[in-house]
């Protein structure tokens, strides 16, 4: 097996890789080009090119990446021609299809910053999770909302809609002092708030309602809640009765309530 | 045919047109031949661009709409409308997919849900469709049933083209209870207006208000030509329906119906109009992502508040859709009760909201609305199926 000393190696390939290689086993390289210990100064590293393929070689030294390392590795090899013809078979052997989607997702990620770039592995972002990136003309666009994402408490699913939310309204013309969060660490109520910049009428429209439901005369023991489901919005009305007398009554004035929503057309027109 | 014109600009849509060798002599490609500079013609063995394998990138689907490849289908032309599904209420419909992809750019484009051939295609055989239909017939040929051109193509905006709308019209000579639509966004018709037909001949226009045609409806024929068109078929005996659909919500939205219900209602009176169909904006989740790269945020339709149907789309809020419908139809109610007015891909919730009437009860339609044509399709298809099964 053929070895090469680390000071003759590049580390041009050096994509940041999350796990750092095993202190109890030699670098491996490509010809004088490092696959792995790229934190190292001295040493040997194995030469895989005599071994097979260099995405065979590759795929033996890393198990599994993430979306955002293998953005580094693209971004850092595209132009070397021993990779240019292999990225379908690479990113294949990671479980992702190589297309133009891709590749394009792949070179906004690696221009953002590595923070952002970890955020994204640590939450498992996927190329569709991203997308919203895609249609920012200016990569600066994203760098204060990557900062905010990075520095939330946000759920994955709940990140991922902040982000499209947040893409679309400085897409909207909406300046980032009027999307950011109120809070130095955004949490949901970031998410919130985004949600009623980017859905104004719905938002309103429902707040209304919801008013318009709590003042309503519920009878004891029964409550109303005006709900929004997908693309309609409903009246949600709950009541408990433990006798046959108490059920009347709530019905009686649950008939009332009926007779204010017919005469006033609070929450629907005639 | 020869003689047959095309629109001056048909010469410079496509910066290359690919036609694969099996196609070389059809009589599509020897026209295509002789519309397009011949730099600009290369003959191939295969699509010009590699498939994409699921979707297709913004930069890849601009792209699609430049180039041009002609070729053999090799499924099955004639199926039945994807839209006939639990949970709809639809028009029980087939379809005749003669290709793949379109020319205009509409912001709202279903298409963009799901094509990923990388280059609009138009299929060079059409006798093979035509011997699909026959086929059909001669099985059931009592059935009454309505056939679509436009689900994957326009069904005219490339017609002076492929000059396919002429040996379909003439095909349906043969099948005068079928009715052929031809759906489009284009105003070409010269080309097919000498044909003989035996009047089930359904032209079709998809409508909106000229503010949002320019808005959200990049290339294709402005309104005023659109209804143009549809005067010069009525003139030539066939039959119109329009679409206002996708209804867009946009600032200004009820003046600009009303203007478009009046521009209708002007050259058109209710018995000249088959049916008018309204459908509010509508598409697949996924196709958000590529709505905002290709047109960004200032369309109306990227910006639109919508949020996710029952059926999974995404559509405007139940009530702001029954608004609009409502608004639109009495419009046309306003002028005449005589309008035949029904929703399109459409939930009942609406359907029932709305003052339109379910399609199965409107006068000159309830017809082409039985499970009949469906039940007898389906037994067509299993038969075509055990008989490829055997020829294997």
């Amino acid at each position: 097996m053929k070895t090469l000393p680390l000071s003759q190696c590049n580390k041009s390939w050096d994509f940041k890789p999350l796990v750092a290689w095993p202190r109890t086993l030699p670098a491996m390289s490509w010809g004088s080009e490092l696959l792995t210990g790229f934190d190292r100064d001295s040493g040997v590293a194995v030469d895989l090119a005599e071994t097979g393929s260099l995405v065979e070689g590759f795929r033996a030294c890393y198990a599994s990446l993430t979306l955002a390392e293998l953005s580094r590795l693209w971004s850092r090899t595209h132009p070397n021609p021993n990779w240019a013809e292999h990225f379908e078979e690479l990113f294949r052997g990671y479980g992702l299809r190589w297309n133009d989607e891709l590749r394009t997702t792949c070179a906004i990620l690696a221009e953002l910053p590595l923070a952002f770039q970890n955020w994204t592995s640590s939450k498992q972002l996927s190329v569709r999770d991203l997308a919203p990136l895609r249609a920012l003309a200016e990569r600066s666009q994203a760098l204060e909302l990557g900062t905010t994402l990075v520095a939330s408490k946000l759920s994955k699913s709940e990140a991922v809609q902040a982000l499209e939310w947040a893409v679309e309204l400085l897409l909207m013309d909406r300046s980032w002092e009027e999307i950011r969060p109120s809070t130095a660490i955004a949490d949901s109520r970031w998410l919130s708030s985004l949600k009623a910049l980017r859905f104004p009428q719905m938002t309103s429209g429902d707040r209304q309602q919801q008013q318009a439901v709590a003042r309503l005369a519920w009878p004891p023991r029964t409550s109303g809640h005006w709900l929004r489901q997908g693309d309609k919005a409903v009246l949600d009305v709950r009541l408990q009765a433990d006798s046959l007398e108490e059920f009347r009554g709530q019905l009686r004035g649950l008939q009332k309530i009926e007779a204010s929503l017919k005469d006033q057309e609070v929450l629907w027109k005639k | 045919m020869e003689k047959i014109g095309w629109h001056p600009d048909l010469p410079t849509k496509f910066d290359r047109v690919y036609i694969e060798d099996k196609s070389w002599n059809s009589p599509v490609a020897e026209r295509a031949r002789r519309i397009f500079p011949a730099e600009r013609i290369e003959r191939v063995k295969r699509q010009p661009f590699p498939e994409p394998g699921n979707q297709l990138s913004a930069a890849e689907y601009n792209r699609s709409k430049r180039h041009l490849y002609l070729c053999e289908y090799q499924g099955r032309f004639f199926k039945r409308c994807p839209g006939a599904r639990p949970g709809l209420a639809c028009c029980n419909y087939f379809v005749l997919n003669l290709g793949l992809g379109c020319d205009m750019n509409c912001t709202y484009c279903y298409l963009q849900s799901f094509l990923n051939t990388p280059v609009l295609t138009i299929y060079s055989n059409l006798p093979q469709a035509l011997e699909e239909m026959r086929e059909f017939l001669l099985e059931q040929p009592e059935l009454k049933i309505r056939i679509g051109t436009g689900e994957t193509v326009d069904s005219l905006s490339l017609d002076d083209l492929t000059l396919y709308s002429r040996e379909l019209i003439a095909f349906f000579r043969q099948a005068p209870h079928w009715r052929l639509e031809l759906k489009t966004k284009s105003a070409k018709v010269d080309q097919f207006l000498d044909v003989e037909h035996a009047g089930n001949i359904i032209v079709s226009w998809s409508l909106n208000p000229q503010h949002l045609i320019d808005h959200e409806e990049p290339d294709t024929a402005p309104l005023a030509e659109r209804l143009a068109a549809a005067r010069k078929c009525r003139a030539a005996g066939h039959h119109l329906t329009f679409h206002f659909d996708p209804l867009i919500y946009h600032e200004g939205w009820q003046d600009h119906y009303r203007q478009v219900v009046a521009e209708v209602t002007s050259q058109f009176a209710p018995h000249e109009v088959l049916s008018i169909s309204l459908g509010a904006l509508r598409f697949q989740p996924e196709q958000r992502h590529l709505m905002r790269e290709r047109f960004g945020m200032k369309s109306y339709v990227t910006q639109a508040e919508t949020f996710r149907s029952a059926d999974g789309k995404h559509r405007y809020d139940l009530d702001l859709r029954r608004e609009m419908f409502d608004f639109v139809l009495s419009e046309f109610r306003r002028h005449s009760e005589d309008w035949n007015l029904l929703l399109c891909m459409e939930t009942r919730e609406a359907w029932m909201g709305a003052l339109a009437a379910m399609p199965k009860s409107v006068p000159g339609l309830g017809e082409y609305f039985n499970g009949q044509a469906l039940t007898a399709f389906r037994e067509h298809q299993k038969q075509n199926y055990n008989e490829q099964g055997r020829n294997r």
